[in-house]
C-alpha cells in the first residue's frame, strides 16, 4: 500500500463557491456510507502538490476542529482551460466495506514488436477495481514483453492481480496493442470542377432522405434561388 | 473529408457556443493532443487540412486520431439573392468546438516530432490551441 498523505482542510465558510475559489481554496465535500456529509474547503496550492498516484490511495484528512478520517479522493473536477481545481469529493471509507477505485497501470519492459517497427497504442492508463480499502494496490503491472508480434494485444483478463481484487471492466477489453505502422496517405488535391462533377453524380434524386457525403451537404433547391433572382 | 453518411434533418438551427467543454477534455487514446482554447465551428475542410499537415510531418509510423466529427450542416444563401424565401441550402459541415475540447490526438512518434506536427495542425484551425501531453491533466 502506498504511503498515506495528510490533507489539511477546514469547514466551509458561508460563502459562494466562486468566492472561496478566489481566496485560494477549493470547495470540497466529504461523504461516506453511514456518515453525514460535510462541506469543507482545501488550500488550492497545497492540493496541487499532491501526486497523481495519491488519487487512488488512502489518505488522511485533517479537518480543523474535527476528527481525522481516512478518505479516498473520489472525484476531482478541473477547469479544462485554466487547469484550476473546481471541486473535490472525498469518500470516507469503512474498513469492512469494499470500495471502487481506479488504479493506474505500470507498463514495464519493451515489446519485441515495437522494436520491429510496430506502434504501441495504449488504450487504458488505469483500470477500475473493487476491493477492501486495505487491499488497494499502488499500481498494476503490465509486462509489455508479452507482446512478441505486431497485432498482438494485452487484455484486462491478462492482468495479474491478487485474489482480493476484482477487476470491474470487461475481461476482453484491450489495454495495449501493437499496431502496424501506417504510411499516412496524403491525397492529391482533386480539382474543384472534377470534385463537383463526382458529387453531382453521387447526390440522390430525393434530397430529404440522405445527406450527400462530401463538401456540399446538399445541392438541391436551385430552382428557388433562380426564382429569388427573378424577384 | 469527414461528413455524416445520413442525417435525419437536412438543416439545423445555429445554436450557441457558451461555456466550456465538459466532455472530451482529457487525452483518450494518444500521448499528445491538440486542445482548443476558444469556441468555434471547425469545418470538415479545416480538420482535413490539419490531418494532412500532421501526416506530412510524420511521414511514416505513429497514429493520429481526429476526436471531433463535423455533424452540423451549415446553410448559405446564394450570392446576390434577396432576403426571405426560406433558409438557404446546406453548404458544408462543421463540428461545434468549445474551449477545452481535444481535437487531434497522436501517439507512436518522438516527442519533438509530435509537438511539431501538432503545431502545424493548429495553424490550419480557426482558433487558438495548445498542445497537451499525457500526465498534464489530473486523472488524464
Amino acid at each position: 500500500m502506498a504511503r498515506q498523505l495528510t490533507i489539511k482542510a477546514k469547514p466551509r465558510e458561508d460563502k459562494k463557491p466562486n468566492a472561496i475559489r478566489r481566496e485560494g481554496f477549493i470547495p470540497a465535500t466529504l461523504y461516506g456510507h453511514g456518515f453525514e456529509s460535510k462541506s469543507i474547503q482545501i488550500n488550492a496550492r497545497a492540493f496541487a502538490k499532491i501526486p497523481h498516484k495519491a488519487y487512488s490511495a488512502l489518505n488522511q484528512l485533517e479537518i480543523e476542529g474535527d476528527d481525522n478520517c481516512t478518505v479516498l479522493i473520489k472525484d476531482v473536477q478541473m477547469d479544462p482551460v485554466k487547469d484550476k481545481f473546481l471541486n473535490i469529493e472525498f469518500l470516507k471509507i469503512r474498513s469492512d466495506e469494499k470500495v471502487k477505485v481506479k488504479v493506474s497501470l505500470n507498463f514495464i519492459g519493451h515489446s519485441e514488436a515495437v522494436v520491429a517497427g510496430g506502434v504501441l497504442v495504449v488504450s487504458h492508463n488505469e483500470v477500475e477495481i473493487q476491493c477492501l480499502p486495505q487491499d488497494i494496490p499502488d499500481s498494476i503491472e503490465v509486462n509489455l514483453e508479452e507482446i512478441k508480434e505486431i497485432g498482438q494485444s494485452i487484455h484486462i483478463k491478462d492482468l495479474k492481480v491478487s485474489s482480493a481484487v476484482n477487476l470491474l471492466q470487461h475481461p476482453d477489453e484491450i489495454l495495449v496493442k501493437v499496431e502496424i505502422p501506417k504510411e499516412h496517405k496524403v491525397e492529391e488535391e482533386v480539382p474543384v470542377e472534377e470534385a463537383l462533377a463526382v458529387e453531382g453524380a453521387a447526390v440522390p434524386a430525393e434530397g430529404e432522405a440522405a445527406a450527400p457525403a462530401e463538401g456540399k451537404p446538399e445541392a438541391g433547391k436551385k430552382e428557388e434561388s433562380a426564382k429569388d433572382k427573378g424577384k | 473529408m469527414l461528413a455524416p453518411k445520413q442525417t435525419k434533418f437536412r438543416k439545423q438551427m445555429r445554436g450557441r457556443m457558451t461555456g466550456k467543454e465538459s466532455r472530451g477534455v482529457k487525452l483518450h487514446q494518444g500521448e499528445y493532443g491538440l486542445q482548443a482554447l476558444e469556441p468555434a465551428w471547425v469545418t470538415s475542410r479545416q480538420l482535413e487540412a490539419g490531418r494532412k499537415a500532421m501526416a506530412r510531418s510524420v511521414k511514416r509510423g505513429g497514429k493520429i486520431w481526429i476526436m471531433v466529427f463535423p455533424d452540423k450542416p451549415v446553410t448559405k444563401k446564394p450570392a446576390e439573392v434577396r432576403m426571405g424565401s426560406g433558409k438557404g441550402n446546406p453548404e458544408f459541415w462543421v463540428s461545434v468546438v468549445k474551449p477545452g475540447r481535444i481535437i487531434f490526438e497522436m501517439t507512436g512518434v518522438p516527442r519533438d516530432l509530435a509537438i511539431e506536427s501538432l503545431r502545424l495542425a493548429s495553424h490550419k484551425l480557426p482558433i487558438r490551441c495548445r498542445i497537451i501531453e499525457k500526465g498534464d491533466h489530473v486523472k488524464g
